[in-house]
């Protein structure tokens, strides 16, 4: 009873989990941006669950039984930010590859060791 | 029409910004800057004289009340910290004025400077706002502009530096994130000050809601540390500070972490009357934390063989200094923990300033390039030594001051420990400035003999520059009282 009433949340969790192993396992910054974008999606998603009441409608003023509306409103200002974020960094891992070649965190730390040797 | 001005603030930067892009000509863009700077501290100046009379101005976005709509407050501390933010960068702005073409390459100068106010608009918001939602978008936009200016530089390994601190920055927000949904969860407001209410009407300990907020604080918590490079997360201030041009190196050791420890004080002074991280059990932890890296980065600072990675550990042991006054001092003196954040940024300031005017003379800011690259130039001496003693906390500098604040204010309450701690810290950060000094002091003398020795001319308003705050830094020292007079009655 109440592993299926709190499911959702345990795949929530589940996800952050995964989206956080990967952020730190993968050695290429796309993937590491990639992990990031589903780490911000396990919380949109945890935020949307807390919104919700079972059997509950869509929130117009109909005197019915609705979600919260907050949670969703406040969601959409944070998938704003994702994007933004995510934008960000794929144009900075484009520069990073015209200026080192590369997208793999090793290759480019060789790199950039191999200059200050050179220094 | 008065009544609408606190949200200047945010409203100035952003519009300039976007007015920046519309034009596109350099000339406007320094033109706007002086503007927004002006307009700014008059502003925060003419809000100090109506805070005489009132303890806190509200202003509500939109016309909503306030637990519901976002409400802007302006108190003491705030408006205080406001004009640290604008003067610091108004200072930078002035000292990097004629070397704009040298800092950003190629015709991207004025979009350059549209990130900037952005980042200024970013900063204002945090400061300001009394949403804990509001911050995390404030925070974010704050970030994303940093991301961007830091990768800007004739130094390639900046771009490399500047996405770690995206992935890791990003990562910390939404730890940010996640606590702000527990907490809404347990109490139903985003509204600070309500939420503080709420917390102490339903905190009987152990009840569910106390349980669900406090973990929702731990999080946001976690996500600050890594904000402001509390060790061990302070791989990415270092990196950033390395290798991002001058203009951004000084602005960011200056205001940019402190603005996230502002973030945890308005926090901390906010929830459970003041004791928010010891009523949720970490203080131990960061006190550790902060300790551990006093000591590490200043020890790991003696050898490092680059100038300014010399000075990024330094900055992150400071941080260590600026929490532990912010834990264990800041509920009974606020004074001592803004002093020490303001001398800080002064010296730090003038540190990277040197560094700046040492990396355009010898193309590098290693010791062994500035040792093969001899200069004659006393100023750059007097300017080091001067901000080295109030990093270290030598009497007569504005450092020894906060330093001896601190140390009083702990030994009264019996953390013998920590001020032990302290002391050795200072000691270390002796030993690394001492190391750094003979490198510049053999560079500087071994000029008369050498053949190869060009002479160090630093612009005369650079100059005028430093040397005022270098004045600053001895006139606070020598006038203890000050900066706490100016601090308490701001």
């Amino acid at each position: 009873m109440i592993l299926s009433k709190n499911l959702p949340y345990i795949l929530t969790f589940i996800l952050f989990a995964i989206s956080l192993y990967g952020l730190i396992i993968s050695k290429n910054y796309f993937k590491k941006l990639v992990c990031l974008s589903l780490l911000q999606s396990s919380v949109i998603i945890f935020y949307i669950l807390v919104a919700y009441i079972k059997g509950s409608k869509a929130p117009f003023l109909n005197g019915s039984l609705t979600v919260n509306p907050l949670p969703h409103v406040l969601m959409l200002t944070a998938i704003v930010v994702g994007l933004a974020i995510l934008s960000v960094g794929l144009s900075l891992t484009l520069r990073l590859k015209e200026e080192f070649h590369s997208i793999e965190e090793d290759e480019v730390t060789d790199i950039l060791s191999q200059e200050d040797e050179v220094e | 029409m008065t009544t609408q001005l606190p949200s200047i603030f945010i409203v100035a930067p952003i519009f300039l910004a976007l007015i920046n892009v519309i034009w596109n000509n350099f000339r406007v863009t320094k033109i706007l800057l002086v503007l927004l700077h002006v307009c700014i501290l008059f502003l925060i100046v003419d809000y100090r004289y109506g805070l005489k009379s009132v303890p806190f101005i509200h202003y509500e976005f939109g016309g909503w009340p306030a637990p519901f709509g976002i409400e802007f407050v302006i108190n003491k501390i705030n408006l205080l910290f406001m004009g640290v933010l604008y003067f610091i960068s108004a200072i930078t702005i002035l000292f990097a004025w004629s070397d704009f073409d040298y800092l950003v390459p190629g015709g991207s100068k004025t979009k350059f400077f549209s990130v900037y106010f952005i980042c200024l608009a970013g900063f204002s918001g945090i400061i300001l706002t009394n949403d804990i939602f509001n911050m995390y978008v404030f925070i974010e936009i704050a970030s994303l502009a940093i991301y961007s200016l830091a990768a800007i530089s004739k130094n390639r390994a900046s771009v490399k530096s500047s996405l770690d601190y995206l992935i890791l920055g990003t990562f910390a927000a939404t730890f940010f994130l996640f606590g702000i949904g527990f907490i809404y969860i347990s109490v139903g407001s985003l509204n600070m000050t309500d939420i503080a209410h709420l917390l102490v009407d339903k905190n009987h300990a152990f009840s569910q809601t106390a349980i669900l907020s406090n973990v929702g604080f731990i999080f946001i918590v976690a996500g600050l540390i890594i904000k402001f490079a509390l060790f061990p997360f302070h791989k990415w201030l270092v990196d950033i500070y390395c290798s991002s041009n001058y203009f951004i190196t000084i602005f960011f050791s200056a205001v940019s972490t402190k603005v996230m420890i502002f973030t945890l004080f308005k926090l901390q002074t906010t929830f459970f009357n003041g004791i928010l991280l010891s009523t949720i059990h970490v203080d131990q932890i960061i006190t550790l934390l902060a300790l551990c890296g006093i000591i590490f980065a200043s020890y790991v600072a003696i050898f490092q063989a680059n100038v300014r990675s010399v000075l990024s550990y330094s900055s992150v042991a400071q941080i260590g200094y600026i929490i532990i006054a912010l834990l264990y001092v800041s509920r009974q003196h606020y004074d001592i923990f803004m002093a020490m954040v303001i001398a800080h940024a002064f010296a730090k300031m003038l540190l990277f300033m040197v560094s700046a005017c040492l990396n355009k003379h010898c193309g590098g800011v290693s010791k062994a390039i500035i040792l093969t690259k001899p200069y004659s130039n006393l100023s750059i001496m007097v300017l080091f030594i001067v901000a080295a003693a109030s990093i270290v906390g030598v009497p007569g500098t504005v450092g020894f001051m906060v330093k001896i604040n601190l140390l009083m204010a702990l030994l009264a309450q019996n953390f013998w420990l920590i001020s032990a701690v302290l002391i050795v810290g200072s000691v270390l950060s002796l030993l690394y400035f001492w190391r750094l000094f003979e490198v510049l002091y053999q560079a500087g003398s071994g000029a008369e003999n050498e053949s190869n020795s060009g002479s160090l001319i630093i612009n005369i308003n650079q100059k005028l520059i430093m040397f005022s705050i270098a004045g600053l830094i001895l006139v606070l020292g020598i006038f203890p009282t000050m900066l706490k007079q100016f601090i308490l009655g701001f």
